[in-house]
């Protein structure tokens, strides 16, 4: 058993390979997304690295005063604090790089879970057809026709709390594409002769999805999840921004412009960078998943 | 088609039922509309007590959800009080606001499909041209803007530093005509069109080019696609001059499924409205859903979620529709 097992997985493996390898040299050609794919490599770096870069700050701690401004708070860029120091006297640059890092989860996160729920929705419901699938995509049609950023905004206000709460409000809303996609690819994959095949050699329903349909279902779902991540750092930094999502004193690129209004007049580069951060990072996901799409595209395969 | 819109529109009933049943829910989770009652030194406990029970609100949540979706088809308690703005009605408060989020989100709406849908066109071709690579930048750009950061840096730009538009709100107050202070109501028709005009470009700005990113690609896309179609070639081998092929046989085909989209693109419309209006302090119903939910406003809010997921399956439903007469490959019986 293990030994057949072996060899059908080696089989696969070395041809997801070649296929893998061939996504990405077409990938390859893409110009801009290569450049946002690397754009983005430095950035999660960055986020990694924050404490290194901050240059001996940190995004809590007071600073009590600078050489050259009268008050720490509202300082405006110098030696030290290369953005300034925000409305509470605390280092800009620091806030940056670990509101990335929270920014950045929260994109990932969200975008993985949706993912994941949605191929699970999907898979189910093509596969098993009937009223399973009637049942799933009366739900899913039902989530769709929901007014996602009101209802995001008061369910947040009702479970107040913490990154992971954040991460679940914006869960909800992110499965429903990934679920109609998959499950439009199952109904097509589940008719071709490989899944009959398996079925006739009497592999579980579970089996099949797992080892046949969901590998082959995955291009999609990749290209989809890539572009979800853009869309939920957006929806992150809306909440954040309107004072509702990741709260004080955690930074994150929203909440960074959540007072930025009131300050315009005196403190514009605080308003700046954080916006400019969240505009470039989703516009690079944008690119990598447009990139994605036309490198897994078999139809544009040449 | 007539039974398909009746079972369609028969469909309709319980999606909104649960959307109803399901937002009433997580309001109420909000906290107690009476409770801020109890502050006000005027109201008799006797009082909140009554109106606790004419709401039903002392009674399981299904028996009070019951009596609030009866009152808000058939409105004769005005939706609920007002806590936000005391001594008026939800239904008062929302139906005083309604007109200018209608407007200035309606007006983005068609300034969205007139740039989108003749861009793509464009776009699509003169692939790979340079109009073609500008304008898929700009696509991209409008994507992935936040809109309300978007909505901040026009305002620092051509509020704050250049003095052109208005930084906030959607008229003056009043007018000097002639030395006089007339009051903005009082004003004649045609100032009061133009200074809300003036008011309103730079948020509709915001919410077009919100919109505009999406519908140009996927325009795009859908041109490029029944280019290369069989009848594409067909018309152009009947020796059709190329405007013909282009727009009689090409653009019909590929405009239907962007008008499917618009349809369906109402949710984010009504996110792209309530952030714009919180940015521009517009005092739309979009920043009135944010101020509800904001200082607990459970009735406000409650009508509000209601109203935007009506807007929204209205959206889908005439998307629905609009497929099914655009193309006759489609048959539903």
């Amino acid at each position: 058993m293990a030994n057949e097992d072996y060899v059908e997985g080696g089989i696969e493996t070395s041809e997801s390979y070649s296929y893998w390898r061939k996504v990405f040299q077409r990938l390859k050609k893409h110009k801009i997304a290569m450049v946002s794919l690397w754009f983005l490599v430095v950035l999660i770096l960055m986020a990694v690295f924050a404490g290194p870069l901050s240059f001996g700050n940190n995004p809590y701690s007071y600073i009590k005063s600078v050489p050259w401004a009268p008050r720490p708070e509202l300082a405006p860029p110098g030696p030290g604090h290369p953005l300034g120091l925000d409305n509470m006297g605390r280092d800009a640059w620091s806030r940056l790089l670990y509101g990335g890092r929270v920014s950045l989860a929260v994109g990932f996160i969200c975008s993985f879970i949706g993912a994941a729920v949605g191929l699970f929705f999907g898979l189910i419901s093509g596969y098993f057809g009937g009223i399973t699938d009637m049942l799933i995509m009366r739900f899913t049609d039902f989530m769709l026709s929901l007014p996602v950023l009101p209802l995001m905004v008061v369910l947040s206000s009702v479970i107040k709390g913490s990154l992971w709460t954040i991460i679940f409000v914006i869960s909800i809303f992110s499965w429903m594409g990934v679920a109609r996609l998959v499950r439009g690819e199952v109904l097509s994959l589940k008719e071709q002769e490989f899944t009959e095949a398996a079925r006739a050699i009497g592999e579980t329903p579970g089996r099949i999805m797992w080892i046949h349909l969901l590998p082959n279902s995955m291009a999609p779902v990749i290209v989809a999840a890539t572009l979800a991540i853009s869309g939920n750092i957006i929806y992150e930094a809306t909440l954040s921004f309107l004072g509702l999502g990741i709260r004080q004193p955690t930074p994150s690129w929203g909440n960074m412009l959540n007072g930025a209004q009131t300050f315009m007049l005196t403190a514009p580069w605080l308003m700046w960078w954080p916006g400019i951060a969240i505009l470039v990072t989703t516009l690079a996901f944008n690119f990598l998943g447009d990139g994605l799409r036309d490198a897994l595209d078999p139809r544009l395969y040449r | 088609m007539r039974n398909y819109l009746i079972r369609r529109s028969l469909e309709l009933i319980p999606v909104l039922f649960a959307i109803a049943f399901v937002s009433f829910w997580l309001v109420s989770k909000m906290g107690d509309p009476f409770a801020v009652l109890v502050l006000n030194p005027h109201v008799r406990p006797e009082d909140i007590q009554r109106l606790r029970h004419i709401w039903h609100w002392d009674d399981p949540l299904v028996v009070r959800f019951w009596y609030w979706l009866k009152d808000f088809v058939w409105p004769r308690q005005g939706w609920g009080l007002s806590t936000l703005a005391p001594g008026q009605t939800a239904l008062q408060l929302i139906s005083r606001r309604i007109p200018v989020t209608i407007a200035f989100s309606s007006t983005s709406l068609i300034a969205a499909i007139i740039l989108s849908i003749p861009l793509g066109v464009y776009s699509a071709l003169r692939q790979y041209s340079v109009a073609d690579y500008i304008l898929t930048f700009f696509a991209f750009f409008g994507m992935s803007m936040p809109t309300f950061w978007f909505g901040i840096m026009l305002i620092y730009l051509f509020a704050v530093k250049l003095h052109w538009f208005p930084a906030a709100g959607y008229h003056r107050a009043f007018f000097i005509i002639k030395g006089v202070p007339v009051m903005f109501d009082k004003a004649p028709r045609w100032m009061q069109f133009l200074d809300e005009a003036w008011h309103l470009t730079l948020p509709i700005t915001v919410l077009t080019v919100f919109q505009v990113g999406g519908w140009l690609r996927y325009m795009r896309s859908s041109m490029l696609e029944v280019k290369s179609m069989d009848y594409v070639r067909t018309a152009r081998a009947k020796g059709l001059p190329e405007r013909t092929v282009i727009y009689k046989h090409a653009f019909r085909n590929a405009v239907i499924p962007i008008i499917t989209l618009i349809g369906l693109s109402f949710p984010g419309l009504i996110g792209g409205a309530m952030i714009t209006e919180t940015v521009f302090a517009i005092d739309g119903i979009g920043r009135l859903t944010y101020n509800a939910v904001m200082s607990q406003d459970v009735f406000v809010a409650m009508a509000l979620i209601m109203i935007f997921s009506i807007l929204v399956v209205i959206g889908n439903f005439l998307a629905d529709i609009f497929y099914a007469v655009a193309d006759p490959r489609i048959r539903y019986s």
